[in-house]
């Protein structure tokens, strides 16, 4: 242990979590796991930056991804991934740009200041998602 | 303020919020005539007054970036700059230059510009950005290189710190690349691919180096954060900087002759240009978080950190919106990449240049570290008013870009530019009410160094904490 792990426990965690849920917006799926080993080894620690900045990125992870899923499913049923040799379609590129704008961008800012203040140490609550967790 | 010479950095200070205020003033023209085509017209063309309001911004922002650089260099270096004269003289060459340029721009038709200029002896009139005359391009190079030479022997002189070394491989970037504006051969492809070495190696490349070395200047003034820590931010930044931007250049190489290869660099590496700026935030919110005082200038601090999210989010994420091959196939050269274009140069360039501005502006002014609340305070609702409206402004573009998109590109009856042109016009009437919004926020920014600069200056907890 660190001396600022000493001072501060925790704190490693807390950074783990908001960057595996930044990562996840990028990489959809792919963090989900790690994120998900975290959260349930976690999830009974009473530290309140632990908590803070675990069961957020978790709970609104899960949210990100199940838009990228649900995005993804309109797109394919429109006609996107039906040749796996072609998979740059209008309709997988329209995909991306919705995700990118109304799942990404509204949900990167909450996790970039969550990391800077899981960095400093200190509790974030997410606007409006955060309220309900 | 510690040393006299800083002092020069004033008069490029105001000479850069001046020009602001015309580019705007200019981009409320253009945008007029986006909604009724001949407002104006003949007096002021669309394409001559589009010239002056990207030239203006241009010309502005290097107003801005050399007055940072005349006010941290000699601070920075612990020595006074060598040639304050030469300063203050290439400041009223560069202002005759441009001033009598813009003049030249509104006045006559390019053709009658060109004839006047003699660009046909030395053709370089013309291209987008660069329409400035063969004579004052010359001008140009002047003033940077006496510019350079000056910023160059003070940090010779005196300490050199990695802030001051960033910035002036920035500066000299700036210099270098500019000197591409001069090479017009006749081959189209080859105009086009390296026009981009100006244009792209600038904003992309080492304009960020300038950002992040005024930017972790003004961290390590406001927060008291150790230097060590900054710098290795720094350090971390400006590579990634250079890693993405220097090959990401190859997103506009996609479409105008160049090998196809340039579209799977191009995409690669241009997707991985919003890492820099994702670590510019991190990194300003993180100083922001661990510092260890509290400075007075609370103005300074939030245009600081507002150029960190902006400038992320502008040049980051509505660059990738629009940066990868096959989605630039469809949304090339629409609104889509005027969005991007607007929200990136107010968040990367527009809101650092004034976030130097605020910092060193009491400073130059005689004020210990900071303005008045009330000053502060005013400077702060502009800072909100004007953030907004390039939100909204933003938004309203990407609206009718993806709008156009559709129906010039992708429908099943691809419909002619005009046409769609005026089936988005309603995106253009909102955007042009959130360019008034804009011009309104300047106006308060303007009277915020006007209004309360009497009374006495902010303080945190009763005590002036002052600028070290």
């Amino acid at each position: 242990m660190n001396e600022q792990e000493r001072h501060n426990p925790g704190k490693g965690l807390a950074i783990a979590g908001e960057s595996l849920f930044l990562l996840n917006l990028l990489f959809p799926l792919v963090a989900l796991l790690p994120l998900a080993i975290l959260y349930f080894r976690h999830r009974n620690n009473a530290n309140l930056l632990v908590e803070c900045h675990l069961k957020q990125p978790w709970i609104t992870a899960l949210f990100s991804t199940g838009l990228f899923l649900v995005i993804n499913l309109v797109a394919a049923w429109s006609g996107a991934y039906s040749d796996l040799n072609d998979l740059v379609s209008i309709q997988s590129l329209v995909a991306l740009e919705v995700y990118t704008l109304l799942v990404v961008l509204p949900l990167t800012i909450p996790g970039l200041l969550g990391l800077t203040k899981a960095m400093a140490g200190q509790c974030y609550r997410y606007p409006i998602l955060g309220r309900f967790l | 303020m510690k040393y006299q010479s800083q002092k020069v950095a004033k008069l490029y200070f105001i000479a850069a919020i001046g020009l602001f205020v015309g580019q705007i003033l200019f981009g409320l023209i253009i945008g007029a005539q986006y909604i009724w085509g001949d407002f104006l017209f003949p007096t002021l063309p669309f394409n001559q007054a589009r010239a002056v309001h990207t030239n203006l911004l241009i010309v502005w922002l290097i107003f801005g970036f050399m007055g940072a650089a005349y006010y941290l260099v000699p601070e920075e270096a612990e020595t006074d700059l060598v040639m304050p004269w030469l300063a203050k003289l290439m400041f009223w060459i560069f202002l005759a230059a441009g001033a009598a340029t813009i003049v030249g721009y509104i006045v006559m038709p390019f053709a009658d510009l060109a004839k006047l200029t003699q660009n046909d002896l030395f053709p370089t009139m013309g291209r987008e950005f660069l329409e400035q005359p063969t004579i004052t391009k010359l001008g140009i190079v002047v003033v940077a290189l006496a510019f350079l030479a000056n910023i160059g022997f003070t940090i010779l002189k005196g300490r050199k710190t990695v802030i001051n070394l960033v910035l002036l491989m920035g500066l000299t970037g700036l210099a270098v690349f500019f000197l591409f504006a001069f090479f017009n051969p006749t081959n189209i492809v080859w105009d086009k691919y390296y026009w981009w070495w100006v244009v792209h190696l600038w904003v992309e490349g080492v304009w960020e180096l300038i950002l992040g070395s005024i930017l972790a200047f003004i961290l390590i003034k406001t927060t008291g954060v150790d230097r060590e820590v900054i710098e290795k931010w720094l350090y971390v930044i400006i590579a990634m900087t250079l890693i993405t931007g220097i090959v990401g250049t190859g997103h506009h190489y996609y479409w105008i002759g160049t090998p196809e290869f340039w579209q799977w660099w191009g995409s690669i590496f241009s997707a991985l240009e919003p890492i820099p700026f994702f670590m510019m935030t991190v990194f300003a919110f993180n100083m922001v978080n661990k510092r260890r005082r509290n400075h007075p200038n609370k103005a300074a601090v939030l245009w600081a950190l507002g150029t960190a999210v902006m400038a992320f989010l502008g040049a980051g994420v509505w660059g990738f919106l629009h940066t990868l091959a096959p989605v630039n196939y469809y949304t090339h050269g629409t609104q889509i990449t005027a969005a991007h274009g607007h929200m990136a140069f107010y968040g990367a360039y527009v809101m650092i240049n004034l976030a130097i501005i605020s910092y060193a502006m009491p400073l130059l002014r005689g004020r210990e570290a900071a303005n008045s609340n009330k000053s502060q305070v005013l400077e702060m609702w502009s800072f909100w008013l004007m953030t907004i409206s390039i939100v909204f402004i933003t938004l309203f573009l990407t609206a009718a870009g993806i709008l156009q998109v559709y129906l010039q590109r992708f429908s099943d009856n691809p419909l002619p530019f005009m046409v769609v042109q005026s089936k988005i016009e309603l995106f253009y009437v909102l955007r042009e009410l959130t360019g008034l919004v804009f011009l309104a926020g300047l106006i308060v920014y303007v009277a915020s160094f006007f209004v309360g600069s009497r009374e006495p200056e902010a303080t945190v907890e009763g005590e002036v904490v002052a600028a070290s």
